[in-house]
């Protein structure tokens, strides 16, 4: 008995065991598993969806997956289409997905993409095998599926699934972990191909290119028959489309054989290759790649198989049916696309607030925009709360007050709506569903109208509060408004959705942040002695100052205007990439003229023919400009965003399109300030220093190299490369001398001029280990160097033949000897340079001063020369 | 079929199942030989013919030997006896059985010896390269083979007259093609037993059988990758990354053929076999000739049985002693591999263990003077270390594709000076990533802290057996899934061969 219980105990324990490992297993697998949205999701989500909720299954590769907008074809028809569908997927796995569909949904039409079948494969490639079979269930139709699709050898590994994505978890995202048995993905399938507005033009070949029918595959022709067969077996309705696409014309003859072929088992075949013109499909303006559409494409597409099935199917509206899961979920799970996260208070005298959000980008798409508002305040002119509107031609929407006090709310062309006498606070839904457009006040239809096509055309504009742009681009009709809540759904809402919107309560934005006075701790970079160009010297400042396009700064400087010549280049942080201008560049055209080339390449210039200099200031606010010359306003304007530039900060000449140095000019630039963060007004004006007097010559000196400006490093990518060669002539005589501030908080390495070849190493090196240790390798000799705690330090190296001397601040404190071979790399602040010449070890290292002699100073010129400095400093 | 592959995953089981449903002990056997032939056939089902003949042959000569042992001993005159001189038939299996391995392994390294020999004088030769497909294992069942007939004739094991029995005993699949080499006397007998299931057994077995994969496709194939760069791009490393690419061989070749021995002491366990232990952590030696009591045990105690005491051991002349350990060691190295890569190999082991016996009195002499204590943990670790650091140099010529490319490797290690390539990124660049790179060293560790609980006497499994269940279950889930999510296995990957398979 006991041996009986304890043998049940130890199956028991088996048992609680395997089932704890296949939960455990089950879970993981969640996680792991591909979440390809052109393979496995189509059909992961699919079996989440509730019995009978689809009324179309579209099949095929992705000519069927990422053609077919099943949103416009829910949004404008209410048809319920679901993609199941994989990437390049083979006609046998077509047909296992449609054994596989069936089990889970009844749809009252099959639609299938013929253009696997221009394939002539035994099996897809290895991606097209893991994307069109691991995600089925473990079923039959599944093993035969991967008996069909997958050579011997990986068969059982595609059937497990697992071994083919174990390897997964170092690139694991948030999104991995949302697939668990608990989370629900129903919402109708929306792909990120669906908003992307590029444009690949091509021509689809004319239906008589070609004559005759070519033969299909054997495999894809055996699978077409079995699907056939299986569909007029079952009686399943059955409708095999092709979307156009450019194709060749083997695939054109491919077809005429699939038509002759369906023909046999009665079922039509509609070649949208022949009749795309008809749906005012445009190959020009509506693909992004040779097969697939844009989201211009992709929605009149789907009209034209919508149009089709309806005319041949009884297809109901399913928006209709209030407890289909799409109407379920379709607002909740995709939510707003835009939520204003804060109340914004707009001034109506330059604020505005841009969204970002372009709703007539498709003009076909639909939305809905609800907003809660203060009427904007009267001025002489009219004021505007919100617009997204083309002021070149004429359309869009812009809800602005009158100045006789009337609510205009313009909604394209010349088509208005008026509000005499309008509540103080506005609650204003628009619905645009396709061409229609249905306007609500305080939860009041105002307007319900179907546009033309040609009162929608396409603009990119994005939605501004509190003003307008002009055709020019000039902001305008600035309206005084708190805009208190705005969310934009990508979808058409129900009438009873929008009359049940309520505004929530949201913080009021700070905008003190914006208007923060900008204070000595902002300064980046500041000019120490006057720059003076001699048409070889320029200053790399190694500030970025565009690295993100998006940031804000404000640069006062001096310049001189006299000079005569030609060209000539203040300063610059500018690409000079074709087709992507960008950044700022501050130069003198001919004797008269000075240019300012800012943002995105716009252009300003100014006459300065009587100026001997002058102050320029420029505030860069994200992508607005201001400019002042002399404490005159000269340019306020707002500049499309730019991309970033990941250049430099130059002084006396600029970078060409391949990023080298060119335009080195003679100029001379009295001061240059430049600050994090808007300066207000006030703080502009105000700024008039002194000229900087030119740099210190360092009398009784041969000085070949001096650092123009103090540097201080990021640890990111901050750095000088003086373009001074220390080992060109191993042999040759220098002397290094540099001041080091906040020794106690920097690392890293502040001087190198050292090859890092491996098994070459030689050069100099000076690197701070800690707050009170350095390593300075000369040659090949490594010296570890004690310093006493100090916020500034002085080093100096002499160099005499292959001997050196290390002095800190002016004692000599370590000798070393070494001879090596001659290295042509530069010296450089701030990093060290990889084997392959790449700077890289940045440091945050503070070179205040720097200067290399071309010879070897004595003991006593050295202490002079530290006394000197030390003197200067303030 | 590899251990390390969904095919084993199935077979093993399913044929412990079926072995214990079966009443019959006869019955059993024949279905673990028709497994084995099965098993061994997976690779290339040509090569069975040469173990059905290697068993014949052995078992006959086995036969023979016996009869005529008896024969002898009851004094039958010679021209009435129905056999020959044993001596004859333990010849004829000693020959028989070399010449298979000599024709199979080293037949085309010995003609190009000749031809690179007779080169040096200058006489020039020209032999085609002889296209012979290597059986695998064939090194452990011949030497297995080998080791039952001279047992046999040295009166150490009883014949076994039957075939069914032997036969497996050639080919038992778990420890058919890389050992351990096993002895008549320890697995021979085990096949006359009749087998209970027991659980207790079956999960020990099973943990091993886990604790051998953890070895082998997450350790030893993710270090593969990084041991792999470095090798065959040798020239593009120098300094701290050869260094550390001979260190993590070292760690390879350890988890690779312990983690098969490992599977396969576990795969006979699950159904109540024991196989010899073939490690004893070997990295934890403190001499080479140590590392060398400690490392395929099986191998070794072979060579010392059939090649070193014949030849007069240890008990002999110091310099008689040495030759016989430089003679083993040359073998060995031969026996792992037809090249002149491994014979070098096996001298440095042999000359290391000569040279350390030799100043064994100076170093004692030493350590008394400076007053170390030589059983203290601080001059062990040292020992250790100093073994390590040896048996890591004798691991590049078995590594490196040739003489050249090992010198060059060695000599780079000691030349170049450039540790910051461990902090600065360089590490990632060896072909696997920071994530993954990570995830070996954890392992590394893992495998290190188990193995040094070993050394001290605490068997782990027999330690977490004895934990409370819930702790239990979450450590074996933590094992199998580590498996299964970071093992190197799947079509991502070719599922990678025991290195020792080859020898």
């Amino acid at each position: 008995m006991n041996k009986v219980k304890s043998a049940l105990r130890a199956i028991g324990k088996g048992l609680a065991f395997v089932a704890v490992f296949l939960v455990l297993g089950g879970l993981i697998m969640n996680v792991m598993v591909f979440k390809q949205e052109d393979g496995t999701l189509p059909v992961h989500n699919y079996y989440t969806l509730p019995r009978d909720t689809v009324d179309v299954l579209i099949l095929g590769t992705s000519h069927a997956g990422m053609n077919v907008s099943t949103k416009t074809m829910w949004d404008e028809y209410g048809i319920a289409g679901y993609r199941f569908w994989g990437s390049i997927q083979p006609i046998w796995n077509t047909y296992y997905y449609l054994l596989e569909a069936l089990k889970y949904q009844t749809p009252k039409v099959v639609v299938m993409d013929a253009h696997s079948l221009t394939f002539q494969q035994e099996y897809g490639t290895y991606p097209v095998q893991v994307k069109n079979t691991i995600a089925m269930r473990l079923s039959r139709e599944k093993v035969e599926n991967v008996l069909a699709s997958v050579p011997a050898g990986d068969r059982a590994f595609m059937l497990f699934g697992f071994p083919t994505y174990h390897n997964r978890y170092s690139e694991l995202t948030e999104d991995d972990f949302l697939y668990f048995p608990w989370n629900s993905h129903q919402e109708i399938q929306v792909l990120s191909s669906e908003t992307t507005d590029y444009i690949y033009a091509f021509d689809i070949m004319a239906p008589d290119a070609t004559e005759g029918e070519a033969e299909l595959g054997e495999k894809e022709e055996k699978y077409f028959r079995m699907l056939l067969s299986y569909c007029a077996e079952h009686g399943i309705p059955l409708e095999i489309v092709a979307s156009p696409y450019e194709l060749t014309a083997i695939e054109q003859q491919k077809f005429r054989r699939v038509r002759s072929i369906a023909a046999e088992y009665g079922v039509s075949f509609t070649n949208y290759n022949d009749c795309y013109q008809d749906y005012g499909i445009d190959t020009r303006q509506d693909f992004l790649d040779p097969g697939h559409f844009n989201k211009t494409g992709m929605p009149k597409y789907a009209r034209a198989l919508a149009e089709m099935l309806k005319s041949k199917y009884d297809l109901p509206d399913r928006r209709q049916d209030a407890g289909h899961i799409w109407n379920q979920t379709r607002v909740q799970a995709e939510g707003p696309v835009y939520a204003l996260t804060e109340q914004q208070r707009l001034d109506g005298l330059q604020d505005a607030y841009d969204t970002g959000i372009r709703l007539y980008e498709n003009p076909l798409s639909s939305w809905t925009l609800c907003t809660a508002f203060t009427l904007p305040d009267p001025g002489s002119e009219s004021c505007t709360a919100l617009s997204c509107y083309d002021a070149e031609a004429q359309t869009g929407l812009v809800v602005s007050r009158e100045a006789n006090g009337t609510l205009i709310i313009r909604y394209t062309g010349d088509m208005t709506v008026r509000v005499q006498e309008p509540p103080e606070l506005l609650q204003l839904c628009i619905i645009k569903m396709g061409q229609t457009i249905k306007i609500y006040l305080n939860g009041e239809l105002l307007e319900e109208k179907k546009l033309d096509m040609s009162d929608l055309p396409r603009h990119s504009g994005t939605l501004l509060l509190g003003c307008e742009v002009s055709a020019s681009g000039r902001k305008l009709h600035y309206g005084k408004t708190t805009v208190r809540d705005l969310v934009i759904y990508d979808t058409a809402l129900s009438e009873p959705d929008v009359q049940a919107w309520t505004p929530r309560e949201l913080p009021l934005a700070e905008r003190t942040e914006y208007l923060r006075a900008v204070t000595e701790d902002d300064l980046i970079l500041s000019l120490q002695n006057r720059f003076v160009g001699d048409g070889e010297t320029y200053v790399d400042t190694g500030k970025k100052l565009y690295a993100d396009a998006e940031s804000s700064f404000t640069l006062l400087s001096r310049l001189e205007l006299s000079a005569e010549g030609g060209d000539t280049v203040y300063f610059s942080c500018f690409s000079e990439e074709p087709g992507a201008y960008r950044g700022l560049l501050v130069r003198k055209v001919g004797e008269k003229t000075l240019n300012i080339v800012y943002g995105d390449g716009s252009g300003l210039s100014l006459d300065v023919a009587d100026q001997g200099s002058a102050v320029l200031a420029i505030v860069k606010d994200r992508s607005a400009y201001t400019v002042y010359l002399d404490g005159s306003k000269v340019l306020d304007q707002d500049v499309r965003s730019c991309l970033p530039y990941d250049g430099t900060f130059l002084i006396g000449s600029q970078t060409d399109q391949n990023g080298d140095i060119f335009r080195v000019s003679q100029t001379t630039l009295y001061n240059l300030d430049v600050y994090s963060g808007v300066m207000t007004e006030e703080q502009i004006l105000k700024w008039m220093p002194e000229p900087l007097p030119e740099a210190e010559r360092d009398p009784g000196m041969d000085v070949t190299y001096r650092l123009p400006i103090g540097f201080t490093g990021n640890k990111k990518d901050a750095c000088v490369d003086t373009g001074l060669q220390l080992y060109d002539n191993p042999a040759k005589d220098w002397t290094l001398s540099f001041v080091l501030d906040r020794v106690t908080v920097r690392r890293g390495c502040a001087v190198s001029c050292f090859d890092e070849t491996p098994g070459k190493y030689r050069g100099l090196l000076v690197r701070q280990m800690d707050a009170t240790h350095f390593s300075v390798v000369t040659g090949t000799e490594y010296t570890e160097i004690e310093i006493h705690p100090a916020d500034r330090l002085t080093m100096t190296i002499v160099k005499r033949q292959h001997a050196y001397s290390i002095y800190v601040d002016g004692v000599l404190t370590a000798e070393k000897e070494s001879r090596i071979a001659s290295y042509l790399g530069p010296m450089m602040i701030g990093c060290e340079r990889s084997q392959i010449g790449m700077p890289f070890r940045f440091s945050d290292a503070s070179v205040r001063r720097l200067r290399v002699m071309n010879e070897a100073l004595t003991d006593e010129q050295v202490l002079a020369m530290y006394q000197a400095w030390e003197e200067e400093w303030p | 079929m590899l251990f390390n592959s969904l095919s084993y995953l199935i077979f093993l089981p399913a044929i412990a199942l079926v072995y214990f449903l079966i009443p019959w002990q006869k019955v059993r056997n024949l279905l673990l030989l028709a497994g084995s032939y099965y098993f061994y056939m997976c690779w290339d089902p040509r090569f069975i013919v040469l173990m059905i003949g290697c068993t014949l042959i052995t078992y006959l000569d086995a036969l023979f030997i016996d009869v005529s042992r008896r024969e002898e001993k009851e004094g039958v005159p010679p021209e009435k006896r129905r056999t020959g001189r044993a001596k004859l038939y333990t010849a004829v299996t000693i020959v028989f059985t070399l010449a298979i391995v000599a024709w199979f392994k080293y037949a085309n390294f010995l003609t190009e010896s000749l031809v690179g020999l007779l080169g040096l004088v200058g006489i020039q030769l020209q032999i085609p390269r002889l296209n012979i497909a290597l059986p695998v294992g064939i090194s452990f069942f011949t030497f297995q083979s080998l080791s039952y007939v001279i047992d046999v004739y040295r009166g150490k094991t009883a014949c076994e007259r039957n075939i069914l029995r032997y036969a497996l005993f050639v080919s038992f699949f778990p420890q058919l093609v890389a050992g351990p080499i096993e002895r008549s006397s320890n697995l021979l007998v085990q096949f006359r037993e009749k087998h209970r299931f027991s659980a207790e057994q079956a999960k020990h077995g099973a943990m091993l059988v886990l604790w051998g994969f953890f070895m082998k496709i997450v350790v030893a194939d993710r270090v593969a990758i990084v041991v792999d760069q470095i090798y065959n791009y040798y020239a593009s490393y120098e300094g701290v990354i050869p260094i550390l690419g001979t260190i993590l061989f070292a760690v390879q070749i350890y988890c690779d053929f312990n983690g098969y021995t490992t599977i396969a002491i576990g795969s006979a366990q699950l159904m109540g076999f024991h196989l010899m232990k073939n490690f004893e952590q070997p990295y934890l030696a403190t001499s080479v000739a140590d590392f060398w009591r400690r490392w395929h045990i099986s191998l070794t105690s072979w060579f010392r049985d059939y090649i070193y005491f014949p030849l007069g051991g240890s008990r002999c002349a110091p310099w008689k002693r040495y030759r016989n350990i430089m003679i083993v060691f040359l073998v060995s190295g031969l026996w792992h591999g037809a090249a002149w890569t491994y014979i070098i190999w096996g001298g440095l082991n042999g000359a290391l263990q000569i040279v350390g016996a030799w100043l064994k009195p100076f170093r004692e002499k030493v350590l008394k003077k400076l007053r170390v204590s030589t059983g203290s943990l601080g001059h062990r670790l040292v020992q250790i270390l100093i073994t390590f650091v040896l048996v890591d140099i004798t691991w590049v010529f078995f590594r490196a594709k040739d003489i050249p490319s090992a010198l060059h490797i060695i000599q780079s290690s000691f030349t170049v000076w450039n540790p910051w390539v461990l902090v600065d990124g360089t590490l990632y660049t060896l072909g696997l990533e920071q994530a993954d790179f990570w995830l070996m060293m954890l392992s590394i560790l893992i495998l290190a802290a188990v193995d040094v609980l070993h050394a001290r006497g605490k068997a782990i499994w027999q330690t977490v057996s004895g934990w409370p269940l819930p702790v239990r279950w979450v450590l074996i889930y933590g094992l199998i899934f580590w498996i299964l999510i970071f093992g190197v296995y799947g079509p991502a990957f070719d599922a990678t061969s025991f290195i020792y398979f080859q020898f």
